[in-house]
C-alpha cells in the first residue's frame, strides 16, 4: 500500500516540472512584452538615472539585453530562482518582498471565506436535499441561482451598505482598526471584527458550487440501492441521508475544493479591493491600475506556484481519503 | 421502479406548464429565453427608446430621483439613467456574447485538434491548457487588461483569452469518444480525409456542447466585464456600461442616492440570471444523460 | 503622629504627582489619525516643484523659515535674519541647542550642506527645484549659528525659498542619495520624529520632546492611507480617524453630523483645459476664446464642486492682492459660435460638428483616471462644447501613462495654482523660457509682452507696481486663454470637533480631493490638541 502511495505521489510530482516550465515561459513572456526598460524594471528608475553609462552597460550585459531571447530567458530564470524578481515601481521595493509581505493577509481572508463558503453550501445543500421538492428547497434553489448570477462586487457593496453604513455594526475597510489594540484579546476581537464582512461576502458569493454539488449528489445517491436498504430497515429519513448518502458525497468534495484552488487565490481580488484588505488581491489591482509589470509578473508566478502546490496536495489528499481509488 | 415513479410525480407541475404552452402553440418555452429576447430587443432598439443622450451631461439636473421626466432618475452629472441603462445593455451584451464566442471558438478548435490528432499535438496543447489554467483567472485577466490599451475590443479579447480552457478540455474528451465510434472508424477505413471527417462527422456532434458552452460562457463574460469596469479596468469610464455605472454609484450611496446603484445592479442580475436559466434548460434538453453535467 | 502626618502628606504629594503625569500623559498619550488618499513614494521633503515647502513640510523636518497662518515669513530654525539693503545678502542667526532626532547637534554646517546640495544641481532628479537655487552665489558659515547667503539677481520672492527643509550632513554626506534608504526612515529637526511606515497602510510619527519650539501636545501622529473616499468617511464617522479631506459633494453626507466639523477653505488650485498652442486648431486665439466662453463654468462649480470655490478667468482668485476684476467675461455660447464662425468654421454637412479646411473640429480630451473631479469636468466640457459644434472625446489615462510629453501635446484637464507670490507657478506656466521644460508651460504659450511682464514682476519689489504689472498680465492671459480656465475649488475637510488648534489657510495646488500628508489643513498639526 505504502509503496503504491509513494510511487503515485512521485509520479504526480514528476508531472510538475513541465508545468513549471510552462509557467515560467508565461511569466517571462509578460516580462518580455512589457514596455518597461528591463534595467529600470530590475533596479528602479531613480537608481538607473544616477548610474554612470559604464555601470549601466555593465548591468545591461549582466541582464543579457543584447543577447537573443533564449539567453535572456535563461538569465531571467536564473535571477528568479535566486529570488530576484525585479523591482516594483509602485511600492518602491523588490517584488518578491512585497508579495510575501502581503500574502498572509490573503491567506487569512480566503481560507476563512472559503471554509465558510463550503460549510454554508454543504449545510444548505443538505437541507435542500432532505426537503427535496418542498418550498424550502425551491426557495433555496432560487436564492442560490440569484446569488450565482450576482457579481461578487455587488454582493460586497450591498453587504457594506447594510452592515457598515446603515447599521454600523461592522467596519467597511482594512484588516485592523486604526488604533490597533495592543493586548491579545482585544486585538483578536478587532481582527475578527474586520474579517467578518469580507469573509462573509466571499462565502456567500461562492457557495453556489458547493450547494449545487451536494444537493444533486445527495439526490442521486438517494436513488441508490443501499439507501433503499437503509429505508427498508426503517431508519429515519434524515439519518439515512446523513449517515449514508452524505458520507459518500464528501469525497468528491475534495476534488471540488481542489478545482476551486485558483479561485481561492485569485477570487479575492474584488473583495480585497473593495474592503481595502491588504492582501495580494488588492496588490494585483494596484499593479494593474498603475501598470506595474514586474509586480504583475511576480504575482502570476507566485499564484501559479501556489495553485500547482495546492493541486498536488489536493490530489494526494483525495487519494489518501478514498481507499477505493487505485493509484493509477 | 418505485423511486422513479415518485420522481415523475414530483415533476408534474412542470409538465402542466408545458401542456399550457403546447396549447398556445409555443413549442419551446423558457422564462430565461423570454427575458433574453426582451433584453436583446431593448439593446437593439435603444436609440429609438431613449430621449436623452446617455453620454450627455446635464449639470442643471444632477441626482434627481426617479420621476416622470427621468423614470430611473439621473446620476451625479445629470445624465438620464434609463438611457444609460439601455445603452449599457448594448455594451454588456455585445461584450458578453463576443467574448463567449471567442472563448468557445478558440477552445473548441484547440480541443478538436487535440482530441482528433492525439499524440504529440495533444500533449503540447494540453500542456498549454494546464499552464494557462494555473494562474488564477482574475490575475491573468488583470495582466492582459494592463498590456492592451483599454477599449471594447481589447476587453473582449482579454476575456476570450482567459476562458477558453474549459471548453478545450470538454471538446477534447468529447472528440476522443466520438473518434472511436464505428461510423468514424469506417470513414477512416474508407480513406476519407481528415478535414472531411472533422467537418462532416465530428463537428456536428459537438454542436450541442458549443451551444450550451456559449450560453453559459456569456453569463460569465458579462459578470467578468462588469467587475472589470467596476474596478476601472474595463470599458472606458465615460461610456455607459453597468459596471461603470456602479463604479460611479459607490459614492452616491453615502449621499443617500440609491437609484444609481439599484437599477444597474438589477440589470446585471436579471440578465445573467436569465442566461443561466437558459443555459441550464439547454443542458437538460440537449445533454440530459451526461455524467458530471454540473461541470459543463 | 508626625510620622502619620508625614506619610499622609507624602501620599497626597504622590497622588498629586501621579495625577499630574496622568494629565500630561493624557495629552502626550493621545493620538491624532489623519486619513489621506495619496501616499507619498518616500519621505523626501524636497520633492515638490514650486514653493511647496513654503506651505508646510513633512513634520519630520524644519527649515530656516516657515510660513505662518497668513502665509507670511516666520522664523523657524532661524531665530532672526537680516537682509542687506541691496537685497543680495541674507544673514541668518540660528537658534541654539537644536538637536537632530538622533541626538546630534544641529549647526550651520547642516544648512550649508543642504543648500549646496541643491545649488550643485547634481541631485536634480531627487530635488527637482534645484535649478532655483543656482542663483545663490555663496554660502558662508560665520560661526556655529550664523549662515550668510549671497545671491545673484533673483526674483523678489526668493525669500520664500529659505523655507527649504534642512537635511542632516552627518548622515547624508558622502552617501548616494539615490540609493540611500534615508528617505524611507528619515531624521530631521522637526516637531515629530519618524517612528514607523507600513507601506500602503500608515505612517506613524511621534512627538519630538526635544523640539526647539513648543513641543507638540499630541504624542502620536498617524497618517492612514485610504484612497477610497467613502472608506475615509466611514473611518471618520466611526471615530477611528480625526481628520479627512473630502470631495465637496460629500459635504451633504456629513453636514449636521454630531461630533464632526466641516471646513471649506479657499485654495489657489484652479482647473482648466490645456489647449496646446502648437496643435490645430488651438493656434487661433478666437478658437480658444470661443472654447472659454462655451463652457458653463457656473454649472460646473455648482454641480461638480458643490458651489465651493469660484469661477476662474485667469490664474488669480478674487481675494488675491493682484487680482484684476476687469478680466471676467460671462458664459456666452452665442458669442462662442460667432467667434468660431469668424475663425472660418462651419457645419457644411449638417452633422452637428463644425469643419474647416475639410477637417472636423474634434479632439480627445485626456483626464487622469484617478481624479474623479477632472473626469467630471471632462464630461461636462464635452457636453458644453457639443452645443457649439465641437466634438470632444474624453480619454482616461493613469498618471503613470501621462508623460510630460503627453501633457504638452494634448488637450488635458489640468490643474495648477499657488497661494504664494504671484510669480510662483505663473512664471513657469506662461514664460516662453519654459516651453518643453517638464510639466511647465504645457500650452507652449509664447507672448513677448507676457515674457517681459513676468521678468519685470519678479524683480520689482514695490507692491503697487507689481500689482499693475500682474494686472496687465492677467488681461493678456485672460484674453488669450492658452489654458481655458474653469474654476478655483475650495478644499473641504471634515474633522472631529474635539480637535482644536486648526487654522485654515489658502491652500496650494496639491492632491485634489484625495489629500496628502502635506499641503493640507493639517499644516500646523503640531499645534493641535484633542479633548
Amino acid at each position: 500500500m505504502d509503496r503504491s502511495l509513494a510511487s503515485y505521489a512521485l509520479r504526480r510530482v514528476l508531472q510538475i516540472p513541465p508545468l513549471l516550465l510552462g509557467i515560467s515561459l508565461l511569466a517571462f513572456f509578460i516580462f518580455y512584452l512589457s514596455p518597461v526598460n528591463p534595467t529600470i524594471a530590475y533596479l528602479g528608475l531613480i537608481t538607473v538615472q544616477k548610474m554612470t553609462p559604464e555601470d549601466l552597460a555593465k548591468v545591461e550585459e549582466q541582464l543579457g539585453l543584447d543577447k537573443p531571447v533564449q539567453v535572456r530567458y535563461l538569465v531571467w530564470l536564473e535571477r528568479i530562482v535566486q529570488g530576484d524578481w525585479g523591482y516594483s515601481h509602485i511600492k518602491k521595493r523588490p517584488v518578491l518582498d512585497v508579495i510575501l509581505e502581503r500574502f498572509p493577509a490573503t491567506l487569512l481572508l480566503t481560507v476563512t471565506g472559503y471554509s465558510m463558503s463550503a460549510l454554508l453550501g454543504v449545510l444548505l445543500g443538505l437541507l435542500s436535499a432532505i426537503k427535496a421538492g418542498s418550498r424550502i428547497d425551491v426557495a433555496l434553489n432560487g436564492l442560490n441561482y440569484v446569488i450565482y448570477s450576482t457579481p461578487t462586487f455587488l454582493v460586497a457593496l450591498l453587504a457594506m451598505l447594510v452592515f457598515a453604513v446603515w447599521l454600523g455594526w461592522l467596519p467597511s475597510s482594512r484588516m485592523v482598526s486604526v488604533n490597533t489594540p495592543t493586548s491579545d484579546w482585544p486585538l483578536l476581537l478587532d481582527r475578527i471584527h474586520h474579517l467578518i464582512l469580507p469573509a462573509s461576502v466571499l462565502a456567500i458569493s461562492h457557495m453556489a458550487v458547493f450547494y449545487t454539488y451536494i444537493r444533486s449528489s445527495l439526490l442521486e445517491a438517494m436513488q441508490e440501492d443501499y439507501i433503499l436498504t437503509a429505508r427498508a430497515k426503517g431508519l429515519q429519513e434524515s439519518r439515512v441521508i446523513l449517515r449514508h448518502a452524505f458520507r459518500n458525497s464528501l469525497l468528491p468534495l475534495i476534488t471540488q475544493i481542489g478545482l476551486s484552488l485558483p479561485l481561492l487565490i485569485g477570487g479575492s481580488v474584488v473583495v480585497e479591493s473593495i474592503f481595502a484588505w491588504p492582501g495580494i488581491g488588492k496588490l494585483t489591482y494596484d499593479a494593474a491600475l498603475r501598470a506595474d509589470y514586474m509586480l504583475l509578473m511576480g504575482l502570476v508566478l507566485f499564484t501559479s506556484l501556489l495553485v500547482i502546490l495546492g493541486n498536488l496536495l489536493a490530489d494526494i489528499a483525495y487519494v489518501l481519503a478514498d481507499p477505493r481509488v487505485k493509484y493509477g | 421502479m418505485k423511486t422513479e415513479g415518485i420522481k415523475i410525480e414530483k415533476m408534474s407541475p412542470a409538465i402542466n406548464r408545458m401542456q399550457i404552452f403546447k396549447l398556445l402553440g409555443i413549442r419551446y418555452a423558457s422564462p430565461g429565453l423570454a427575458v433574453i429576447i426582451a433584453l436583446l430587443l431593448l439593446a437593439l432598439l435603444a436609440p429609438y427608446l431613449t430621449i436623452y443622450d446617455p453620454v450627455r451631461a446635464s449639470l442643471s439636473e444632477p441626482m434627481h430621483p426617479p420621476s416622470i421626466d427621468h423614470p430611473f432618475g439621473t446620476d451625479h452629472l445629470g445624465r438620464d439613467l434609463f438611457s444609460r441603462l439601455l445603452y449599457g445593455t448594448r455594451v454588456s451584451l455585445m461584450v458578453g456574447i463576443s467574448a463567449a464566442a471567442l472563448a468557445v471558438g478558440l477552445g473548441a478548435v484547440i480541443g478538436l485538434f487535440s482530441g482528433y490528432y492525439g499524440g504529440r499535438i495533444d500533449s503540447i496543447l494540453m500542456r498549454l491548457v494546464d499552464t494557462v489554467y494555473c494562474p488564477p483567472e482574475t490575475i491573468l485577466l488583470m495582466v492582459l487588461v494592463t498590456m492592451f490599451t483599454r477599449n471594447v475590443w481589447t476587453i473582449i479579447l482579454a476575456i476570450g483569452l482567459t476562458h477558453w480552457m474549459s471548453t478545450a478540455r470538454l471538446v477534447r474528451s468529447e472528440t476522443l469518444s466520438i473518434r472511436q465510434r464505428p461510423f468514424v472508424e469506417s470513414a477512416v477505413a474508407l480513406g476519407a480525409r481528415d478535414g472531411y471527417i472533422l467537418l462532416r462527422h465530428i463537428t456536428p456532434n459537438l454542436l450541442y456542447i458549443a451551444v450550451i458552452s456559449v450560453t453559459l460562457m456569456t453569463a460569465h463574460a458579462i459578470l467578468t466585464e462588469s467587475f472589470l469596469s467596476f474596478l476601472g479596468l474595463g470599458i472606458p469610464p465615460h461610456l455607459p456600461s453597468w459596471g461603470n455605472m456602479l463604479n460611479e454609484a459607490q459614492r452616491d450611496i453615502m449621499r443617500g442616492i440609491w437609484w444609481t446603484t439599484l437599477f444597474p445592479g438589477m440589470m446585471i442580475v436579471i440578465t445573467v440570471l436569465s442566461i443561466n436559466l437558459l443555459g441550464e434548460d439547454l443542458k437538460k434538453r440537449l445533454a440530459p444523460n451526461r455524467e458530471g453535467r454540473y461541470e459543463l | 503622629m508626625r510620622t502619620r502626618a508625614l506619610l499622609a502628606h507624602l501620599a497626597i504629594g504622590l497622588i498629586l504627582l501621579a495625577s499630574l503625569s496622568i494629565a500630561d500623559a493624557d495629552q502626550t498619550g493621545k493620538t491624532i489619525s489623519i486619513a489621506v488618499g495619496k501616499e507619498p513614494d518616500d519621505l523626501n521633503p524636497i520633492a515638490n516643484t514650486g514653493h511647496g515647502d513654503f506651505y508646510d513640510i513633512i513634520k519630520i523636518y524644519s527649515g530656516l523659515l516657515k510660513s505662518d497662518e497668513n502665509l507670511q515669513l516666520a522664523p523657524d530654525l532661524a531665530e532672526s535674519w537680516t537682509v542687506s539693503p541691496d537685497g543680495r545678502t541674507y544673514t541668518f542667526k540660528l537658534k541654539k541647542d537644536v538637536k537632530w532626532h538622533d541626538g546630534s547637534d544641529f549647526s550651520a554646517q547642516d544648512v550649508k550642506y543642504t543648500y549646496e546640495l541643491l545649488k550643485d544641481g547634481k541631485w536634480i532628479s531627487i530635488f527637482p527645484v534645484s535649478s532655483e537655487f543656482k542663483i545663490i552665489d555663496d554660502i558662508s558659515v560665520a560661526d556655529q549659528d550664523t549662515v550668510r547667503f549671497t545671491i545673484n539677481e533673483g526674483p523678489v520672492s526668493f525669500q520664500e525659498r529659505f523655507s527649504l527643509p534642512i537635511l542632516p550632513k552627518h548622515i547624508l554626506e558622502g552617501q548616494d542619495l539615490a540609493k540611500t534608504d534615508f528617505w524611507q526612515k528619515p531624521i530631521g529637526t522637526g516637531p515629530y520624529k519618524f517612528e514607523d511606515w507600513k507601506h500602503g497602510e500608515e505612517l506613524t510619527l511621534i512627538a519630538n520632546q526635544d523640539y526647539y519650539g513648543e513641543a507638540p501636545k499630541i504624542g502620536v501622529l498617524k497618517y492612514i492611507f485610504v484612497p477610497d473616499e467613502s472608506a475615509r468617511i466611514s473611518l471618520l464617522r466611526s471615530g477611528e480617524v480625526d481628520a479627512i479631506k473630502i470631495d465637496p459633494r460629500s459635504m451633504k453626507t456629513l453636514e449636521g453630523q454630531t461630533g464632526i466639523k466641516i471646513y471649506s477653505t479657499p485654495s489657489a488650485n484652479w482647473y482648466g483645459i490645456n489647449l496646446p498652442g502648437k496643435m490645430w486648431p488651438f493656434e487661433s486665439k478666437e478658437v480658444r476664446q470661443a472654447i472659454a466662453r462655451a463652457i458653463n463654468k457656473q454649472q460646473i462649480l455648482d454641480t461638480i464642486f458643490n458651489g465651493q470655490g469660484e469661477i476662474a478667468y485667469g490664474p488669480f482668485r478674487e481675494a488675491d492682492w493682484v487680482y484684476n476684476p476687469e478680466i471676467a467675461f460671462p458664459y456666452d455660447p452665442e458669442k462662442a459660435r460667432q467667434l468660431l464662425a469668424d475663425a472660418g468654421f462651419e457645419d457644411s454637412n449638417g452633422d452637428g460638428v463644425l469643419e474647416k479646411d475639410g477637417k472636423n473640429f474634434e479632439f480627445e480630451l485626456i483626464y487622469p483616471s484617478s481624479n474623479a473631479e477632472r473626469k467630471d469636468i471632462a464630461i461636462a466640457v464635452k457636453t458644453d462644447l457639443a452645443s457649439v459644434g465641437i466634438k470632444v472625446e474624453p480619454v482616461a489615462k493613469s498618471w503613470d501613462e501621462i508623460s510630460q510629453d503627453l501633457y504638452r501635446s494634448n488637450p488635458i484637464v489640468v490643474a495648477f495654482g499657488s497661494p504664494f507670490d504671484p510669480d510662483d507657478n505663473n512664471y513657469q506656466l506662461w514664460s516662453s523660457k519654459f516651453i518643453g521644460d517638464g510639466w511647465w508651460n504645457p500650452a507652449s504659450y509664447s507672448n513677448a509682452e507676457v515674457d517681459n511682464l513676468l521678468e519685470e514682476g519678479r524683480r520689482v519689489s514695490d507692491k503697487e507696481t507689481r500689482k499693475e504689472i500682474y494686472g496687465k498680465l492677467q488681461r493678456i492671459i485672460s484674453d488669450d486663454q492658452p489654458i481655458a480656465f474653469i474654476v478655483f475649488c475650495n478644499y473641504v475637510y471634515a474633522v472631529n470637533d474635539r480637535v482644536t488648534g486648526i487654522k485654515p489657510r489658502n491652500g496650494p495646488h496639491g492632491q485634489g480631493t484625495n489629500g496628502g500628508i502635506d499641503g493640507e489643513l493639517w499644516w500646523n498639526v503640531e499645534e493641535w490638541q484633542k479633548e
